[in-house]
């Protein structure tokens, strides 16, 4: 199974979480949202 | 004295809010933030490059500093509501700077999309803050869906032009129910401190600031510039008068002895 995240596509093992997932791309989960198919992980930069 | 300001409950010393954008490095972005004693920044919600190592803005931030993140680069009602829930997925505080733009030479709101992307927000539970032109009847309509502030523009973003639409203004904040915070295009400390004059709650600047030569002495200029205009209109300012009244006495005086 491929997961999309912020536009690169991993392969995820069946019992893969998302914590999991963005674990292994050094990312914390608590930025990720669900988007379709994808996940997209955000955080603050800065604005006006 | 105890004059806070007050946003769907929550109490703020500072009636200065800033924003986190434009300036030439972490560190002074920082020290403008300290100087301006604000106490809520406003943030962008930005995708993570994931092939390139970045630092965060929240570790250059001094304590105690609410985020206030925004909807930037939102040109639809649905784009401003995906963003605002990615802001909320990610940790981010559920109050939300609510700016729908989809012009991209004068930065001007859509009034239409920012009231439907309010109301569907408002229903999700968020604490909606709308960038809007100053317009007292899209005012009206942003408050009866349950928006806790509205921020009209002073004047486009970034031109520096200060208070070109103040009579509108005056009148939104005549008829407020919630807080007006001016927002946009404040160039000087004056304008944030005649702003506060007319009665704006609050007033954002972020390019004033950043792009100042010194931007920590500038967001203490606007810091002194906003408690100046604020003191003033609780002191009650005199009426304007179109001749002269003379300050001495005319009786009694030297001169005409």
């Amino acid at each position: 199974m491929n997961v999309t995240v912020n536009g690169r596509t991993r392969e995820a093992a069946a019992d893969e979480t998302v914590q999991t997932l963005l674990e292994g791309l050094g990312l914390t989960a608590q930025y990720a949202l669900e988007d379709g198919d994808a996940l997209v992980v955000a955080r603050p930069v800065a604005g006006g | 004295m105890h004059d806070p300001l007050v946003i769907a409950g929550r109490e703020f010393r500072s009636r200065l809010i800033t924003g986190t954008g434009k300036y030439a490095s972490s560190e002074a972005m920082r020290a403008a933030v300290v100087a301006s004693g604000c106490e809520l920044v406003t943030v962008a919600v930005g995708r993570i490059d994931l092939d390139t190592v970045e630092e965060s803005i929240t570790d250059h931030l001094p304590a105690g500093i609410t985020l206030l993140p925004n909807t930037a680069g939102s040109a639809t009602a649905g784009e401003a509501v995906r963003i605002a829930r990615l802001a909320r997925a990610g940790g981010l505080p559920d109050w939300i700077k609510l700016e729908v733009i989809p012009d991209p030479r004068w930065l001007l709101p859509d009034p239409v999309a920012t009231l439907a992307a309010a109301e569907q927000l408002v229903s999700e539970g968020f604490t909606v803050l709308p960038y809007v032109l100053p317009d007292p009847v899209l005012q009206r309509r942003l408050e009866a869906v349950g928006c806790a502030a509205v921020m009209p523009l002073a004047s486009p973003i970034g031109s520096g032009r200060g208070l070109k639409l103040r009579h509108t203004i005056e009148i939104m904040v005549e008829q407020a129910e919630v807080p007006v915070v001016v927002d946009a295009g404040l160039g000087a400390p004056s304008h944030a401190a005649e702003s506060m004059e007319l009665g704006a709650d609050a007033v954002l600047v972020n390019t004033a600031i950043a792009r100042a030569e010194d931007p920590a002495a500038m967001a203490q200029a606007f810091r002194l510039g906003v408690e100046a205009g604020r003191t003033a209109r609780l002191a009650g300012l005199i009426e304007e008068h179109e001749t002269a009244e003379p300050s001495s006495p005319l009786g009694g005086l030297a001169a005409r002895a």
